[in-house]
C-alpha cells in the first residue's frame, strides 16, 4: 500500500490523512466544489475534484470515487465513516477494481446490515440477544422472557401498543389491552413479548481482525448520552464495567465478529441492563465517530493498525490487555440548543481550539471555513484523557469553556453544563439521561458582554468579519418537531 | 440599542462605553449579529430591530427557520388553515423539520415550491 484515497470529508478525512503521513504512505483527498477550501484538501499530497456540493453527486458517488483513484495511482480506499462506509456495493466495486478496501469484506458488511437477519445470526452463533417469543399464549412464555418484560404490537411502534409487565397476573390483562390497541392503530393484532430493559446503558465493544483469523476485543465504550439516536458523550472505559463484565462483553464481542468473518475495525453494540445481563443490538462494519476514546484510554492508534490490517500484516503481540486511563469525547455540533437544537450554518469568523494535558481535538473546520447544509452538523470532537474519569470529565469541561467558535452557533455551553451535573459527575447515566435531565439554564450576558457586542455593531462593518448581510434570525418558538431521516 | 440573546431570548439595552475590551473577550460580527466569546461562554447577540414595518411583515410572511431544501408543499395557494397545521418540510444536515401555520388563515402564497433551497429566513408562505 503506496497510496491511500480517503473517500471522505471533514475531521475523519483529516484524521486518516494525519495517520497517512505518519506511516509515510502517500494520500490522496476528494472534494466537492463546497469543500475547495477545506483543511483535508490542503493536508492530502493529492486532491480531486469530484462533484458538485451535495453528496449524491460527489462523496457518495462510486463511479466519481473510483475515477479519483485510477486518475492518481491509488492503490488502496479507505471509506472514513458515514457516506459510503457501511456500503456492501462500494466495498466491493473497490476491490474488483484491483484496490484495498480498508474495511471489513464486503460479505460481513452484508452480513451485519439488517437488523433483524444479524440478530437471528448472533442469537445463532451464541450472542446475548434480547429473549421475547411471538408465542405469547404457551403456558412458560413469560418464564423463558423473564420479568419485567413488555407486550409490544409486532406492527407498532414509536411505543404505540405497549404494556409493561411486572407482576405474572399482570400478563393477561395487558395482553387483552394491547391486542385492542394494536387492533385499532394498526389493523392487526399480532402481539410479541419481550423482556423489558429499563434504563438501559449503551455499551459499545471496540474490536479488531486480521486477515489470520485472529479478532481481539479491545475493551468497551459508553455511549449512553444521546438524543435522538445522536451521540453526544462518549468515554472509555465504562464506569460500571468491572474487568470480569468487559471480559465477558469481549468474548461475546468476538463471537459476533468472528461469526461473520470480520477483519479490521468494528463495533458490537449492547445494551446494559442495571442487573448486568447485556444484549446485541447491532454491529457497525466500520470505524466510528468515538474511536478516539478507545485510542486515548488504550494508548492506540486504530487508524494505523487499520492501515497496517488492510496491508496484510497480522494484530501485534503489542495490543494492551486493559485500559490504562480514561478518555472522555464529546461532539462539538452546529445547532442550537436552546432553540430546538436547530442545524446551523454560517461562516467561521474566529476559531480556536483547547489544548493542555491531556486534551485532543479532531476537527475538519478553522477559521473562514463555512458551515453549510450538505453535510453533517458535527465540526470537532474533543477529547480528554485523565487518570481517572474525574480528572478526564474536569479538563473536558474547562477544554469546552477555552474552545473558541464564533459566526456559527455551535452546542459547546449545553456540552459543558452537561459535564457539570452531579449525575453525569457520579456516572449516573442510560440512554434516557439526556431527554430527562433538567439542565442549569445558560447564562444572561453580563453588562462587559453587551458593551462589547453593542461597540461591535456600532462600528461600520468590516469586509473580513461580514458574511451573510443582517438576516434576522426568525422566532424560534415558531419552529416545529425536527426528526432525524432514517 | 436593544439587544436579543440568542441562548436565552432574553432581550437587554445595551451600551458601547468606553475602554478597553476585558482581558480574553473575543468578539465577531455578521450583520446585525454579534457572536462573543468571554469566560468560558459564547453568546450571540441580535440587534433588535427599530419598531417599525418589520414586526408587521413578520406577522404576515412565514420565513424559514433554517437553510435547507423544500422537500414537500403540504398546501396549495387559497387553502384554509389552522394554526398549527404543517405547511410544508423542510431537510438539512439528515433532519427533517416541519413548518407549522403560525395562525389560522388562507394560503395567499406560496413562494417556494418543492426540492428548491432556501437560506435562512427566506419568505416560504404567505397566510392572508
Amino acid at each position: 500500500m503506496k497510496r491511500v484515497l480517503v473517500a471522505n470529508r471533514g475531521e475523519i478525512a483529516v484524521r486518516v490523512l494525519r495517520a497517512c503521513r505518519t506511516l509515510g504512505i502517500g494520500s490522496v483527498a476528494v472534494y466537492s466544489e463546497a469543500d475547495a477550501g477545506a483543511r483535508h484538501v490542503r493536508l492530502a499530497d493529492e486532491a480531486v475534484l469530484i462533484g458538485p456540493a451535495p453528496a449524491a453527486e460527489s462523496y457518495l458517488s462510486i463511479p466519481k470515487l473510483l475515477a479519483a483513484a485510477r486518475a492518481t495511482g491509488a492503490d488502496s480506499v479507505h471509506p472514513g465513516f458515514g457516506f459510503l462506509s457501511e456500503n456492501a456495493g462500494f466495498a466491493r466495486a473497490v476491490e474488483e477494481a484491483g484496490l484495498v478496501w480498508i474495511g471489513p469484506p464486503p460479505a460481513a458488511i452484508e452480513a451485519m446490515g439488517g437488523k433483524i437477519g444479524s440478530r437471528e445470526r448472533m442469537r445463532a452463533a451464541g450472542v446475548p440477544v434480547v429473549p421475547g417469543t411471538h408465542d405469547i399464549h404457551a403456558p412458560d412464555a413469560l418464564g423463558r422472557v423473564g420479568l419485567p418484560a413488555v407486550v409490544k404490537a409486532s406492527a407498532g411502534g414509536g411505543g404505540k401498543g405497549m404494556r409493561v409487565v411486572r407482576e405474572p397476573a399482570e400478563l393477561a390483562p395487558a395482553v387483552a389491552s394491547c391486542r385492542r390497541e394494536a387492533e385499532l392503530a394498526f389493523g392487526d393484532g399480532t402481539l410479541y413479548l419481550e423482556r423489558y430493559l429499563e434504563r438501559p446503558r449503551h455499551i459499545e465493544v471496540q474490536v479488531f481482525g486480521d486477515r489470520y483469523g485472529r479478532v481481539v476485543a479491545l475493551g468497551e465504550r459508553e455511549c449512553s448520552l444521546q438524543r435522538r439516536h445522536q451521540k453526544v458523550i462518549e468515554e472509555s472505559p465504562s464506569a460500571v464495567v468491572s474487568p470480569e463484565l468487559r471480559a465477558r462483553l469481549g468474548a461475546a464481542a468476538v463471537r459476533a465478529a468472528a461469526a461473520v468473518g470480520y477483519v479490521n475495525a468494528g463495533t458490537v453494540e449492547f445494551l446494559l441492563a442495571p442487573t448486568g445481563e447485556f444484549y446485541f443490538l447491532e454491529m457497525n462494519t466500520r470505524l466510528q465517530v468515538e474511536h478516539p476514546v478507545t485510542e486515548e484510554a488504550w494508548g492506540l492508534d486504530l487508524v494505523a493498525l487499520q492501515l497496517a490490517v488492510a496491508a496484510g500484516e497480522p494484530l501485534p503481540d503489542t495490543i494492551p490487555l486493559a485500559p490504562s486511563a480514561h478518555a472522555i469525547e464529546a461532539r462539538v455540533y452546529a445547532e442550537d440548543a436552546e432553540n430546538g437544537f436547530l442545524p446551523q450554518t454560517g461562516t467561521i469568523l474566529d476559531y480556536e481550539e483547547p489544548a493542555g494535558p491531556g486534551i485532543r481535538v479532531d476537527s475538519g473546520v478553522e477559521k473562514g471555513s463555512v458551515v453549510g447544509v450538505d453535510y453533517d452538523p458535527m465540526l470537532a470532537k474533543v477529547v480528554a484523557r485523565g487518570g481517572s474519569r474525574e480528572e478526564a470529565r474536569r479538563r473536558l469541561r474547562a477544554a469546552l469553556a477555552d474552545m473558541v467558535v464564533l459566526g456559527v452557533t455551535t452546542n459547546l455551553s449545553y456540552l459543558a453544563r452537561v459535564l457539570s451535573t452531579d449525575a453525569f459527575a457520579r456516572a449516573e447515566i442510560d440512554t434516557g439521561f439526556l431527554e430527562r435531565t433538567e439542565l442549569p439554564p445558560p447564562p444572561v450576558p453580563p453588562v462587559d458582554v453587551l458593551a462589547a457586542a453593542a461597540r461591535a455593531l456600532a462600528a461600520p462593518e468590516t469586509a473580513a468579519a461580514s458574511s451573510g448581510g443582517g438576516a434576522a434570525f426568525p422566532d424560534p418558538f415558531a419552529a416545529g418537531a425536527f426528526r432525524v431521516l432514517a | 440599542m436593544r439587544l436579543r440573546d440568542g441562548a436565552t431570548g432574553t432581550e437587554h439595552e445595551a451600551v458601547p462605553g468606553r475602554g478597553a475590551e476585558p482581558r480574553g473577550l473575543r468578539v465577531a460580527r455578521s450583520g446585525a449579529t454579534v457572536w462573543v466569546h468571554f469566560a468560558g461562554e459564547t453568546y450571540r447577540l441580535t440587534k433588535v430591530a427599530e419598531r417599525a414595518g418589520a414586526a408587521d411583515e413578520a406577522e404576515h410572511d412565514l420565513r424559514a427557520p433554517m437553510p435547507g431544501t423544500v422537500a414537500r408543499v403540504l398546501v396549495s395557494e387559497g387553502d384554509s388553515v389552522e394554526k398549527g397545521a404543517p405547511l410544508l418540510v423542510l431537510t438539512a444536515m439528515k433532519m427533517e423539520h416541519e413548518v407549522r401555520a403560525p395562525r389560522a388563515g388562507t394560503v395567499a402564497r406560496l413562494f417556494r415550491s418543492a426540492g428548491e433551497r432556501v437560506d435562512l429566513g427566506d419568505a416560504l408562505v404567505e397566510i392572508g
